[in-house]
């Protein structure tokens, strides 16, 4: 056994040390403080404790008893106070008001109110009452702030109040324990204990504990979105006082805990979920280290983090158990460390509205007791309130009557509740059978009970198919409707007689070719009436046929052929053409040859047994050999003889299924050829151009269309396809809009999913009706089908749990021709079958809905990882399926030079606005899964099969990404935004980086949004960073937030991007053009550079101010050139470079002059800049008056550069400006900014030059230069030359 | 379970002489006998693909 760490011992001794400053907050107490900052308006961290007065409520006496209480607990008069450089401090009030409301009998709005109604923290006390009248008697409830409190504190209070209540009654002292320490003396204790080594070893460890684990993914029932409101629901099961003996039993002889069982089985549990062996839990504590805090109110609540291990395929759940004390014990002895630094530690904090490090918590509450025994004490009361979830999941198990109450408490903007009452009952079925049978291999414990299994299995059919061929069939419909028409197309019509006559002649003349059961023939035929003479003399034959797609490389024909080692081939007269010459024996069919005149035209002997092959497809394999699917009578026989049951077919229904025969979907075709029906034999084109005019002219009752082409059809209008009996639509995503789209919009007609692998003879399950989620169900099984969602272990999936789709039954296809090792490998035995049968292993992912129709998930596959993340590219399908313009998408992975990155595929109807469906996505999507690249085409390619041709998608060549190759910061304040979260983080951040996944965790934001205080000068909350994690962002939402008068689309979309590259500075750079509120006409008199882009304003301010200044008519229409540097880290030996002002006066100016036209009518050109930029302003004005003749410096170290150029002498218009605050900023030569900015404009006055300097509120910040810029930029714009008021 | 590289499988066998793998540390399904190779994933299939040679059910083969 390997030596156990034990928790270290606080060192320093606990004693009561009040202080003057306040004590610090206790690691916990911080995170709560930080979550009510974030949380403003939504999921108060309340607790609610009720109690019933039986023999009544003296008004008195509860006042005395509730002061006394408040007395002995200071944490009852505790605010926490935000403090200047971001950290808070727990602050002891003297006395408080007690908040109390009498509510009578109508107590239950008053509590509604009272639980709901959020804390100011700062504000104590963070607790209020509410009395009520019950018709037990009177009862007495308190909602309190989580910081101050705990469950356990929450017994103390009843015991205290219970006992100050009967002392007061009595008029006696109470008898308490002594309180030797209050909660701050902990907190101070337990930081004094936290050195800054001693928490770095913690977090080495945690580091390490926590290494390389991957985080498993639950199957949400909906994406998670971008913001919560927290509500939950709880699902309440009961474990037996049985099974809860047999628990606490075998607890007990692993040298454990029950808390370590229901732990372990929680890991069972997600880790069958989340098929993933490595599960980490958070483990809810409570954690009194120390003999004095036991009387003590306050927040002694940990969240450890347990990593359990459960890879090894034979584990059985005593070694669990096993893995899970070890695992716990270890955590354990490191939990000092608060979790908010483990966060920080190992980056897991990076995804917003998830918890970080793990999704579910488990809080055994196993030991509480109840501390009060007086028989006069007043009984617990607990009224319902609304209730808030603040993890994914959280677990709580509570002993009642021998038992074990397991409550699972979920967001409900998360999953729904059936999968969750599964996954409670499978949880509640674990523990029992695990503890039952711990010696045995967890994978062999059922988990579905026998009920649910039989809900899910109830479409499956088990029944086997009629032992009938599609020949006799088809013969059997020709005899009794001879006349009726089988096939029409644009060559024609032929009755069921016609063609059965007809391929009886070609099927003898056929034989005559060695055609026979178990040969193959391929088959190259054009969209006619004779492909169907052709298909029928094959299997009259009991032959199998092999489709070949004319448009094939000759190369692969030529594989394909041989592969099959066909015997003959049969082509159309048109497409011999396509045939290499060296493909074996070929027969053409058609314009009269074969001449068979006399042959006999009397039905065959029935050549084609059950298990002989009627078919074979030919699919891409993943090693990029095709194989060929080899479908037998048997197969096809299933799938024809249950058609009728959901397939409009039967006499009277035209048949078309819109794809060529090469499509295993055109296999249908003999359904209706079976049943009496009409099968339509048209080429619709690959687009569908013509399908309307088909669709009516021939009287098409059935479609068969892949998603794909629903998508095509309903943009284009699928109205005129009025007069359809039904749609089917297959494919592995179907759109939901297009899917709703059909249904609304085809009144009469049923809208049919479906899905199915070839290997499963073209289908396996159907839906009908409307989806209740937003996505569309693949459904259930059809006839002589059995669908199973088996979990890695092969075992039974719950409702709600991923898993792959597996099929079984007489559709299954024998195999790969030819291949048996892949065979084997695809087709494997089916333990739920019938003995010796076998199921195919699809693939796909999938998870049954509450009432037993399966939701397809994608590929099982297809879950792509990148950057860490797991990640399911049919959930951002569907999210870019939800935007208006989109009609399909596709997203695949991508390798990159850069690195893997999701590329979107999307058609699109009329116009996309890529920032606006970025924006889109990042409210619906978490920020890794938003595509890097979205790529428009016009149509998704198909292969011939009609999949999605994902190779033709990866062939097309990507643009730079648009997230991952933006610049470091495109605008001063993202520069400044990036620059203060670096100093926080201690390393540098880029502009598109994220706070987060930087080694940023929440005790962190206060700081760094501290810091965005000081350089903004306003108030910036605290959440803004949570929503907006990297500088850019940020900087944009500040600047969004600031100017409410225009909206940001219209400001971005007046905003003109210009590329501007000069040779002598180097590098190609952004350059960003804006005219002030004009018509197109109106000729432009002013021009401003504005310089560093700018940044002081930026971009997205500076337009807005111009816009006002020239609408109240300040200021005449006025173009402004934001210039940004092309590399921020260069910008200061740039704007202090003497060539600067030549280049933008030589070079820039022109420039803008080109862009701007016609309308060019500038008399006035200013250059603009702060900070250093005002030098490099100034200095235009100066140097380069033949360009420049004004120019606004604001906030410039100007004394300490050279400002004077050639131009001793002049009459630029200057207007200085420094922020009054910024007096104690002393420049080189020993001035403060203010004086210095005074003594230049004294200067540059004397020099001839018109100089205004003012002096701003708010020191070297945004909040200060916006305020001046107004009024300079109307004065050094104005015609004249006098200072406005 | 199927895709688990590092799992030990063995060659199983049905009535029909249809050949499949299975993991070696289960309980073979009903119908199904193992033919006494195991191995890897791929050293199964490889020899499947050796033995199998005729993928037609028994009773097809039988028949004709």
């Amino acid at each position: 056994m390997p030596r156990r760490e034990q928790r270290p011992t606080n060192p320093f001794p606990l004693v009561r040390e009040p202080t003057a400053g306040g004590y610090p907050l206790a690691a916990g107490q911080e995170r709560l403080w930080w979550v009510r900052q974030l949380d403003a308006a939504t999921s108060p961290y309340h607790i609610l404790e009720g109690w019933r007065f039986p023999k009544g409520l003296e008004p008195a006496v509860l006042g005395t008893a509730l002061a006394g209480l408040v007395r002995r607990h200071e944490i009852l008069r505790t605010g926490f106070a935000p403090q200047p450089d971001g950290t808070v401090v727990q602050e002891v009030l003297d006395e408080v008001d007690i908040p109390i409301t009498w509510a009578g009998w109508d107590w239950r709005a008053a509590l509604d109110v009272a639980a709901a109604q959020p804390f100011d923290l700062a504000r104590p006390p963070l607790f209020r009452l509410v009395a009520a009248e019950l018709d037990e008697g009177p009862g007495l409830c308190v909602v309190m702030h989580h910081i101050l409190t705990d469950r356990w504190s929450m017994d103390v209070l009843s015991r205290d109040l219970t006992e100050l209540y009967a002392a007061a009654l009595e008029e006696r002292p109470a008898r308490l324990p002594e309180l030797p320490v209050q909660y701050g003396d902990y907190a101070a204790w337990q930081r004094r204990f936290l050195t800054e080594e001693r928490l770095e070893s913690l977090l080495d460890w945690w580091r390490g504990a926590l290494a390389g684990h991957d985080r498993p993914d639950l199957p949400l029932d909906r994406p998670r979105p971008t913001t919560t409101d927290g509500v939950g629901d709880s699902v309440v099961a009961h474990l037996s006082e049985e099974a809860t003996s047999a628990l606490t039993g075998l607890a007990w002889r692993a040298r454990a805990t029950p808390f370590i069982v229901v732990l372990a089985a929680l890991a069972a549990t997600l880790s069958a979920y989340t098929g993933s062996d490595d599960i980490v839990i958070g483990a809810i504590v409570s954690d009194r280290p120390h003999p004095d805090l036991q009387d003590l109110v306050g927040f002694f609540i940990n969240t450890v983090p347990v990593r359990i291990d459960l890879s090894w395929p034979g584990l059985t759940f005593r070694e669990l158990i096993v893995r899970t004390r070890d695992a716990w014990m270890a955590a354990d002895a490191h939990q000092d460390a608060p979790f908010e630094q483990i966060v920080g530690a190992v980056r897991g904090g990076s995804q917003a509205q998830r918890n970080p490090v793990f999704d579910v918590v488990l809080n055994h509450g196993g030991d509480r007791v109840s501390l009060t025994e007086s028989p006069d004490a007043p009984v617990l009361w607990r009224p319902e309130v609304p209730t808030t979830a603040r993890f994914d999941l959280s677990i709580t198990t509570l002993p009642e009557d021998g038992g074990i109450e397991v409550t699972f408490l979920y967001r409900v903007d998360l999953f729904d509740r059936a999968p969750i009452e599964a996954m409670t009952a499978r949880y509640v079925r674990l523990l029992e059978r695990a503890v039952a049978e711990p010696e045995r291999p967890l994978r062999d414990l059922t988990l579905v009970s026998a009920a649910e299994l039989e809900l899910l299995h109830a479409r499956n059919d088990p029944s086997a198919a009629p032992d009938t061929t599609i020949v006799g069939l088809f013969q059997a419909q020709a005899a009794s409707r001879p006349q009726a028409p089988a096939v029409v197309g644009a060559d024609g019509t032929l009755s069921y007689r016609q063609l059965n006559e007809r391929s009886n002649q070609l099927a003898r003349y056929l034989i005559t070719r060695g055609v026979g059961p178990e040969r193959i023939v391929g088959v190259c035929l054009e969209h006619g009436v004779e492909r169907y003479v052709v298909l029928l003399a094959v299997a009259k034959c009991g032959a199998a046929y092999l489709p070949l797609d004319p448009g094939f490389p000759a190369d692969r024909l030529r594989f394909l052929l041989g592969d099959a080692d066909a015997v003959l081939t049969v082509v159309s007269p048109s497409l011999r053409a396509a045939l290499p010459a060296d493909v074996g024996p070929v027969l053409v069919v058609g314009l009269g040859v074969p001449d068979l005149t006399g042959t006999e035209t009397g039905d065959l002997p029935q050549a084609a047994r059950p298990d002989d092959l009627a078919y074979l497809i030919s699919t891409s394999g993943s090693t990029g050999t095709p194989k060929s699917v080899a479908i037998s009578h048997r197969g096809l026989g299933r799938l024809v003889a249950g058609a009728p049951r959901y397939l409009d077919v039967g006499p009277g229904a035209t048949f078309l299924q819109a794809g060529p025969l090469t499509f295993d979907v055109a296999a249908l075709e003999w359904t209706a050829l079976a049943h009496g029906g009409r099968v339509a034999v048209v080429d619709t084109g690959t687009l569908q151009e013509n399908l309307d005019t088909v669709v009516r002219d021939y009287g098409v009752t059935t479609l068969k269309l892949v998603s794909p082409q629903l998508d095509l059809l309903v943009e284009r209008g699928i109205r005129s396809l009025a007069g359809l009996r039904q749609l089917i639509v297959g494919g592995d995503v179907v759109n939901p809009k297009s899917f709703a789209a059909a249904i609304d919009l085809l009144p009469g007609c049923r809208v049919t999913a479906s899905y199915g692998p070839t290997e499963s003879t073209v289908l396996a399950t159907v839906f009908e009706g409307r989806p209740s989620t937003g996505r569309v169900p693949i459904g259930h099984a059809v006839p002589h089908t059995r669908v199973y969602i088996l979990d890695p272990n092969l075992g039974h999936c719950p409702v709600g749990m991923r898993g792959e789709i597996h099929l079984a039954g007489n559709g299954l296809a024998r195999g790969y021709h030819g291949r048996p090792g892949l065979t084997a490998d695809k087709f494997v035995p089916d333990p739920y079958g019938p003995p010796g049968s076998r199921m195919y292993r699809t693939g796909d992912a999938g998870r049954y809905l509450a009432d037993g129709e399966i939701d397809i998930l994608g590929r099982t596959d297809r879950q792509v990882k990148i950057r860490g993340f797991r990640i399911e590219t049919s959930e951002i399908e569907h999210a870019l399926l939800r935007s208006p313009g989109i009609t399909s998408a596709i997203v695949l992975r991508a390798e990159l030079e850069t690195g893997p990155c999701l590329v979107a595929y999307v058609v699109v109807s009329g116009v996309v606005d890529r920032a606006e469906l970025r924006r889109e996505l990042s409210g619906t999507l978490p920020a890794y899964m938003v595509p890097d690249h979205i790529v428009e085409i016009a149509r998704i390619p198909l292969t011939t099969n009609n999949k999605v041709d994902r190779a033709a998608l990866t062939a097309i060549p990507l643009g730079p990404s648009e997230q991952a190759d933006a610049p470091p910061a495109e605008t001063g304040l993202e520069a400044r935004v990036a620059q203060a979260w670096s100093t926080v983080l201690g390393h540098p951040v880029p502009a598109t980086g994220d706070f987060f996944e930087h080694g940023g965790h929440s005790l962190l934001v206060p700081r760094a949004t501290a810091a965005i205080r000081q350089l903004l000068g306003r108030e910036v909350p605290l959440r803004f960073m949570m929503d907006h994690r990297t500088p850019t962002s940020y900087a944009r939402a500040l600047l969004g937030e600031s100017v409410p008068d225009l909206g940001a689309a219209s400001r971005e979309h007046r905003l003109e991007r210009r590329s501007w590259h000069n040779q002598s500075l180097g590098g190609r750079r952004r350059v960003d053009l804006f005219v002030s509120v004009a018509d197109q006409d109106v000729p432009v008199t002013r021009a401003l550079v504005v310089l560093d882009g700018s940044e002081f304003v930026d971009v997205m301010r500076f337009p807005a101010i111009l816009d006002r200044l020239t609408l109240a008519g300040h200021i005449p229409p006025t173009a402004a050139v934001f210039l940004s540097p092309a590399d921020w880290s260069a910008r200061r030996a740039e704007l202090l470079d003497d060539t600067y002002t030549d280049v933008l006066a030589d070079d820039l100016v022109p420039h803008l002059r080109g862009w701007l036209g016609e309308r060019w009518q500038v008399n006035r050109v200013t250059a603009v800049g702060a900070s250093l930029g005002a030098i490099a302003a100034l200095r235009a004005a100066l140097r380069r008056s033949d360009t420049f003749d004004g120019a606004v410096g604001i906030s410039g170290p100007l004394t300490d550069h050279e400002l004077t150029g050639h131009q001793e002498n002049g009459s630029a218009r200057l207007f200085l400006a420094a922020g009054r605050e910024e007096a104690d900023i002393e420049l080189d030569d020993g001035l403060s900014l203010v004086e210095a900015t005074r003594k230049v404009a004294a200067d540059l006055s004397g020099q001839g030059h018109v100089v205004r300097d003012e002096y701003g509120d708010g020191g070297h910040t945004y909040a200060a230069w916006e305020a001046l810029l107004p009024d300079a930029v109307t004065w050094v714009l104005n015609e004249q030359r006098q200072p406005e008021d | 379970m199927f895709d688990d590289t590092q799992r030990e499988f063995r060659v199983v066998v049905n009535d029909e002489e249809q050949y499949s793998i299975w993991p070696a540390d289960r309980d073979l399904p009903a119908g199904w006998l193992g033919t006494g190779h195991t191995g890897s994933k791929v050293d199964c299939l490889n020899h499947i693909d050796e033995v199998w040679t005729d993928l037609r059910p028994l009773s097809l083969r039988s028949a004709h």
